[in-house]
């Protein structure tokens, strides 16, 4: 149940002629300069930006695929 | 008909390297003795395969675990490039804005050879201990089979000369082992190309330093070049307090820029990095505005997480050189991660521009306009509010992906996904995530988050513990698990998981509260 819901019961009390409740006051829980904290809850992996590849990484994996494929086809070479 | 001599320099100033070794090799066949021919051939050789080596190298395996090169075993704070996890507080390397690297340090904007692996093993680790070994271990590239990082960085090199060697059907061109180094030591001309060859395409730095020691010697010790060369033979074989003597004596008879940035190698390795900036600074006064040392100072920085002095060095850079990819991007991550995806927009959207006007100028297929900056472009969009072009980028980014960074992609498209409330969207994109790297740890986890959402909570239990055994970089599966075994009462499971999370990162609030918490129950 709210606290608004709890406040318009009071308030119908009240009316009704019952005994008149304190009114409850409704809190906010930020605001500008202040902030309360609620339960804890799971927490999710922020987003991740790429770093992108340098020139001298990029030139590398190229001599090493460049590498690989010359060792793969003469591989084939020595089989025929 | 142009004489083939002209012709064969012609082809090597520009830049037709395997074409100028063609002909060089027709006209060597003629005339073996053409020293002009040679010396060309050697030097389109060396071009071929030539790495810049300004940057520091990738460490292999033995060498982050068998590290003993650092000064300082326990370093004050500041003076190393192993910070703790706290430092970078209050700057954009902030750990709760910023997420880790799976080499275990905050995510930059920019990988180069030497971060890509991670660097050394973290702090409290005796180098050479178990628990060294299985960190280093962990951070072999993403701990994917098939990324091959070799044992040592000199075995890189020596796979690189392998592989150069190979690719000359009529055997080496250079047969070091046969050569008289002392003949050749008297001639500077040819004995420079020699020694640049047997560094940049036979990789094989003890033959180099044997050369490089005999020409030091024939010209009595007085040419920086041969100082300078003795200093990168030593550094590779590992030397480094040998090296650090040579670029020393080779910057007081000449002062230049590769030496400066080299002796700034040599003080990152032994674990100095205060050394290196000292020495940046000199370089500044010698060279103002040089952006290779801006850059490295900038670098330097960030390895040892000082985002915000890293932040002015790439600014400064963009100063001098505003089209510096490097710098562009690392300002790009800076502000976005700092909430302020606009800014980050307008860094990746000039990257953008740059590498597409390049890329129709060289007509390379590899370039930086890859899936990564698609990818980075999207995610600024998205949390700019421009989400029209959202999901058209990470199609882009999807379009040109590989293995090693499509999970990467799909775990940000869910990430959008979970921001437009599209819960199961999401799901099935980290699900993707997970099927393309099973050691995805950012997406176990947000699929754990998603399962406790929907109540399944051993699911969760499950993907949180699955994450946790993927990589131990990320404080995020051990809170959430902690805090799941707290709801279900658990609480010495709790208390562990707890702990865990404490020591990857220690300032989190969350985790000290809840630490508190299971401290009042137990206790």
């Amino acid at each position: 149940m709210g606290p608004e819901t709890n406040q318009e019961n009071d308030t119908e009390r009240a009316r009704d002629g019952g005994a008149p409740a304190a009114l409850q006051e409704v809190l906010p829980k930020t605001g500008l300069v202040f902030s309360e904290r609620g339960n804890l809850s799971e927490i999710l992996c922020k987003p991740k930006i790429l770093p992108l590849k340098s020139a001298t990484l990029l030139r590398m994996e190229d001599l090493d695929q460049k590498a690989r494929e010359l060792a793969q086809m003469q591989a084939k070479g020595a089989m025929s | 008909m142009a004489s083939p001599a002209f012709l064969a320099m012609s082809r090597f100033r520009r830049r037709r390297y395997e074409e100028c070794v063609d002909l060089c090799s027709e006209i060597l066949a003629e005339n073996p003795y053409d020293k002009a021919i040679w010396l060309l051939k050697t030097q389109a050789l060396t071009a071929m395969t030539f790495i810049d080596d300004s940057d520091l190298e990738e460490l292999g395996i033995a060498d982050a675990v068998m590290d003993d090169n650092a000064t300082a075993s326990m370093p004050r704070p500041g003076t190393s490039l192993n910070g703790d996890n706290a430092s970078g507080k209050g700057s954009s390397l902030d750990r709760v804005m910023r997420p880790m690297s799976n080499a275990g340090r905050p995510n930059s904007g920019f990988v180069r050879p030497s971060t890509q692996n991670g660097m050394r093993p973290g702090t409290g680790e005796t180098p050479g201990s178990r628990a060294a070994l299985e960190s280093a271990m962990r951070k072999t590239g993403s701990s994917r089979p098939g990324t091959s990082r070799p044992v040592t960085a000199l075995g890189r090199h020596v796979r690189l000369g392998t592989a150069s060697m190979r690719a000359e059907s009529d055997g080496p061109f250079i047969d070091v082992s046969r050569m008289d180094l002392q003949k050749y030591a008297h001639r500077p001309t040819l004995a420079r190309a020699l020694c640049e060859f047997l560094l940049y395409h036979d990789h094989n730095a003890r033959k180099a330093l044997e050369l490089a020691a005999e020409a030091t010697s024939a010209c009595n010790f007085e040419d920086w070049f041969w100082k300078s060369r003795l200093g990168k033979c030593y550094y590779l074989l590992g030397l480094y307090r040998d090296a650090e003597q040579q670029f020393k004596s080779s910057l007081r008879t000449q002062q230049s820029v590769d030496t400066f940035l080299d002796l700034g190698k040599v003080y990152l390795r032994l674990d100095q990095p205060q050394n290196a900036l000292d020495a940046y600074a000199q370089a500044l006064e010698a060279f103002p505005g040089s952006t290779a040392v801006l850059t490295a100072k900038a670098r330097t920085y960030e390895m040892m997480r000082d985002g915000d002095q890293s932040l002015r060095a790439f600014k400064d850079v963009l100063r001098h050189d505003p089209s510096h990819v490097e710098a562009i991007a690392s300002l790009g991550a800076h502000y976005f991660y700092s909430d302020q995806p606009e800014i980050a927009l307008r860094f990746y959207r000039r990257l953008l521009e740059i590498t597409q006007s390049t890329e129709s100028a060289s007509g390379s297929a590899r370039s930086y306009a890859s899936t990564e900056l698609w990818n980075n472009v999207a995610l600024c969009c998205f949390h700019s509010g421009q989400y029209d072009m959202t999901m058209r980028c990470f199609e882009n980014a999807l379009a040109s992906a590989d293995d090693s960074n499509m999970a990467d992609v799909w775990f940000n498209v869910g990430h959008v996904g979970v921001s437009l409330g599209d819960l199961g969207f999401a799901y099935q994109c980290f699900k993707v995530a997970v099927s393309i790297d099973p050691q995805h740890v950012e997406a176990y986890n947000n699929l754990g988050v998603l399962e406790v959402r929907k109540g399944n909570q051993e699911d969760a239990a499950a993907d949180f513990a699955q994450a946790r055994s993927a990589g131990s970089f990320a404080y995020e599966p051990c809170f959430n698990g902690a805090l799941l075994a707290y709801k279900r009462g658990d609480f010495p499971t709790s208390l562990r998981l707890a702990e865990a999370s404490r020591v990857l990162f220690s300032d989190h609030p969350e985790t000290l509260e809840l630490v508190e918490m299971l401290r009042a129950k137990l206790v």
